[in-house]
């Protein structure tokens, strides 16, 4: 590699079709010939925020009539679930279910008040982020407000809603009635929570749930109201979300007890609709069973816990015939990526091969072969040569933000900092409010105080964009963007 | 170097280390079914990344970061920093030069930036110079990184500026030995490794470098070429893996008894292995020192015998004693039966053999009953040479495994030529081993 130090960008691109990233080079290289004694004007102009007119624009949200589901099936089966036994016969079990919401107010939104801190109350009128008041006060708004990637403006349209059904602030311990949409909308509450990372308030308000094993979550409890109804009102995921709950809170242990626990419930009842020969129903839950392991391989990566890894893998790939092709060779490839974690290189190249394999015969690597690919190039510490791979995967999907990503960190190790500051920038620029993600604002910083001193000028003119692009970030921007860290 | 010190220069010198990127995902992961009220959570995050299908539950994420941190660094691995020297002024800075050291508690090693590149350069407004330095770290304890970097200041002024980095090198793994003598000149080595960093490895490569006398025959694979160990030679923190080898002398030095006494050094072991993201280590040990043919003037050897006989039976083995010494031995031999309680077999012998010069050898047979089933030691055999009066104690002679009588065995292995040496030492005697850097 270091043979190639002294090599520039544009030797990398030599043999590829072009693209936009030739006009990065050439220019590049151009500049370096050029004008080595007058370089005065900064790498970093083609950043200015002022030069950006656009702010975030929603993407277009169609409601679907009726949400497609893989495997169609009754509620009768989707419901089912053993109802909780009293501890004392004749008598209610005491654990009702007594949800309330943990804040009196909005979620504070980060973001604005970063800006506020950083830039000045002036530049927050450049904030124009979808909010809970841009959307109808329902569950097409939450939808749409999701599917913008404004999550806190969901989990503020959620606790609006709550709060009609009695469950707002300050109503945990009161008596409460539940209903299939309540408990969605809890349900939709704390998993927003969790994606944005806000575990405080995500245990406080999940803890009244437990395991959602009250008997006021089944439809037997409302005997007058939903006559002749069986089951869970509460849905399988809610029970999937707070079994995962303690992986967040850094418990994966208990994590790991509660998913296990869930899994044998599915694959009992998977095996209950075997026996009534319900095939379409046995294949549903044999899917939420296999969810429910995926949750389990989660835990263990948590806990290093590589065999167990191979086990539930090995067993869950051999012993399912009906997965899709795409399917299994989205498992194998991510199989692969645990085995390069660990350093086991011809482990992680056997899985890869494998997850090629199940393609057609003769077809050109696609996005994931070559993904696969570039990060073994990684382990073998070849970064041009990953580099080269990426580009390659950057054709099938220009704009792809991991793999800019990657790049960018590829040349970085090949000693190319410049070209690495400038590759983001443009990406950035390019496409703002899918560039700005969390991995590839952490890696730009990062670059920018290994640069100069003046990197926190930079990160302050990313967090303009992110004033302007983002509705949300799943790690503080604090963190994102290093403001922290003294220079 | 604080604060105030740097404002004072023109140029900023800024390093990091380059540990492994690692690979995220895309944060917290969840998922819901289409008939929940959000119907999916990924309609914005699926835009990136792959068709995401079922895996999309799963942790094992595609988007490298860059290390945010110094890290461990261990012996046998190799240190890269990025070292980038910035003129934060708005005018040209002459002369600038960076000169990297790498010291050590006994070494100072220069590492050099832009190979090709020649002294001094200009660097104007906002540029950087810049580039990787990398090196295999040879020695356990305190490094140095000694940043400095020379210029001119408007004046004419030579300029300095220095950063240090201090970091502690540890050690990846420990290494333990044990010899085992074996029959026909053979000597068997467990090799046990032990994983001590905080992290999960992977062995690549664990070889035995046989040195010139010997030869060597790996025995961690199975026949159809497989690794022994399931799956993948991954070791966790604190976990060991022990392998296994035979070691035999070429025939040119078996032959003569004395050149094999002198060959000591059978090999290094050779190490490779990989952690976070493929970071890469390799280190040796020193030369292996066989256990010591500790015989004195006599050597005997067990040329013929049974694995494995049937309890009750006779089990006769055909024994072959040589005069090592300059002079000649008239050698008086003595098996004893009853030699310690819970003998697990009966019989005994007590003859003498004719004169035998030196070089000279004899053979005779011994026969036992073994009484116990299991694994037998043959033990202690008392010969003494009636002539100097010296005596010779072999604590072991020959074992045997003794089968029940309704044992079955196609008997696919024999061994036909069995070797004991006096032995003052415990052969299993475990040794703790140095290691290097290649």
């Amino acid at each position: 590699m270091t043979n190639n130090s002294n090599g520039r960008l544009s030797e990398y691109f030599a043999n590829d079709p072009p693209s936009f990233f030739d006009e990065l080079t050439n220019n590049k290289s151009r500049a370096k010939e050029t004008q080595p004694a007058n370089a005065a004007e900064p790498n970093s102009s083609n950043m200015l925020a002022s030069t950006f007119t656009g702010s975030f624009q929603p993407p277009e949200y169609i409601e679907a009539a009726e949400a497609d589901e893989p495997i169609t099936v009754t509620d009768e089966v989707r419901n089912l679930w053993q109802l909780p036994t009293p501890t004392e016969p004749g008598k209610q079990p005491a654990h009702l279910i007594t949800p309330g919401l943990h804040i009196a107010n909005d979620l504070p939104d980060p973001i604005s008040i970063a800006v506020t801190q950083h830039l000045g109350q002036a530049e927050l009128q450049q904030r124009k982020i979808l909010g809970v008041e841009d959307v109808t006060q329902d569950e097409r708004g939450i939808r749409t407000l999701i599917n913008a990637g404004c999550f806190r403006a969901a989990v503020n349209l959620t606790g609006r809603l709550l709060t009609i059904y009695g469950q707002g602030y300050g109503r945990a311990g009161q008596p409460a009635k539940h209903s299939p949409h309540s408990l969605q909308l809890w349900f939709t509450r704390l998993a927003l929570l969790a994606k944005l990372g806000e575990y405080e308030l995500l245990q406080a308000e999940a803890e009244p749930f437990a395991q959602l094993n009250g008997p006021d979550v089944f439809y037997e409890y409302y005997t007058e109201m939903y006559k002749g109804k069986h089951g869970s009102i509460a849905c399988f995921s809610f029970r999937l979300l707070l079994a995962e709950l303690p992986i967040y809170l850094g418990k994966p242990h208990l994590a790991l007890d509660r998913l296990s626990e869930l899994h044998v419930i599915s694959h009992e009842i998977k095996e209950h609709f075997d026996r009534l020969k319900n095939a379409k129903a046995a294949e549903f839950w044999q899917r939420r069973a296999e969810r429910v392991l995926q949750s389990i391989i989660n835990c263990a990566l948590m806990m290093k816990k590589f065999s167990m890894i191979d086990d539930i893998m090995g067993g869950m790939l051999l012993t399912r015939s009906t997965l899709s092709k795409e399917e299994q060779r989205s498992l194998y490839s991510a199989w692969g990526r645990i085995y390069l974690q660990i350093g086991d290189i011809f482990g992680a190249e056997q899985k890869f091969a494998v997850s090629r394999r199940l393609r057609e015969i003769n077809s050109p690597p696609d996005l994931r072969d070559l993904v696969d690919k570039g990060l073994i190039a990684v382990a073998k510490n070849d970064f041009p040569e990953a580099y080269l791979i990426f580009q390659k995967a950057l054709h099938l999907d220009s704009g792809n933000t991991m793999i800019l990503n990657n790049m960018g960190v590829c040349l970085l190790y090949a000693g190319k900092l410049k070209d690495a500051i400038n590759l983001y920038e443009r990406a950035i620029n390019l496409n703002p409010q899918k560039s700005l993600n969390e991995s590839l604002l952490v890696n730009l910083s990062t670059l920018y105080e290994l640069e100069s001193n003046n990197s926190n000028a930079k990160k302050l003119n990313l967090l303009r964009l992110i004033n302007r692009f983002k509705p949300d970030l799943n790690i503080s921007v604090e963190i994102c963007l290093k403001l922290q860290a003294t220079n | 170097m604080n604060a105030a010190d740097t404002e004072t220069h023109l140029l900023a010198l800024k390093v990091m280390r380059l540990t492994r990127p690692t690979l995220v995902g895309l944060g917290p992961i969840v998922t819901c079914e289409p008939k929940d009220l959000p119907q999916s959570f990924n309609r914005l995050v699926e835009f990136d990344g792959i068709a995401r299908t079922c895996a999309e539950a799963l942790g094992a994420g595609q988007t490298m970061l860059l290390p945010q941190s110094f890290g461990n660094i261990y012996l046998g691995e190799t240190f890269s920093s990025y070292i980038c020297v910035h003129n934060c002024t708005s005018h040209p800075v002459e002369g600038v030069s960076v000169k990297v050291d790498l010291q050590s508690n006994t070494s100072r090693i220069n590492l050099l930036m832009h190979e090709n590149k020649k002294s001094s350069v200009v660097l104007t407004a906002d540029e950087t110079l810049d580039d990787v330095i990398r090196y295999e770290v040879k020695e356990i304890g305190t490094h140095i990184l000694v940043c400095e970097v020379n210029y001119t200041s408007p004046a004419g002024f030579a300029q300095s500026l220095r950063k240090f980095f201090k970091f502690q090198v540890l050690k990846p793994l420990d290494v333990k030995t044990k010899f085992y003598n074996a029959e026909m000149d053979e000597i068997y080595l467990e090799a046990q490794i032990q994983n001590v960093t905080t992290g999960p490895f992977c062995l690549e490569k664990v070889e035995l470098d046989s040195s010139e006398q010997y030869t060597v025959t790996s025995l961690n694979t199975l026949p159809n070429g497989e690794s022994v160990f399931t799956s993948k030679n991954m070791l966790q923190p604190n976990n060991s893996c022990q392998f296994l080898y035979c070691i035999k002398p070429k025939p040119e030095v078996a032959k003569h008894i004395k050149t094999l006494r002198e060959a000591n050094n059978v090999g290094k072991l050779d190490i490779v292995w990989r952690s976070n993201f493929g970071e890469k280590g390799r280190l040796q040990t020193s030369q292996l020192q066989r256990l010591p043919f500790e015989y004195k003037d006599l050597r005997l050897e067990v040329i013929d015998a049974e694995n494995i006989v049937k309890i009750g039976t006779i089990f006769t083995f055909q024994c072959r004693v040589t005069n090592t010494a300059e002079h000649a031995m008239k050698l008086h031999i003595t098996l004893e039966t009853k030699a310690f309680a819970d003998c697990p077999y009966t019989g005994s012998a007590n003859f003498v053999l004719d004169v035998l010069q030196p070089g000279q050898f004899a053979e005779f047979p011994l026969t036992i009953c073994p009484s116990k089933l299991g694994l037998i030691k043959v033990s202690p055999l008392l010969i003494v040479d009636t002539l100097k009066n010296e005596q010779f104690l072999m604590t072991k002679v020959v074992e045997v495994f003794v089968v029940d009588a309704d044992y079955h065995q196609d008997g696919t292995f024999l061994l036909n030529k069995l070797i004991r040496y006096e032995n003052p030492i415990d052969s299993l005697m475990q040794k703790q081993i140095q290691l290097q850097v290649v």
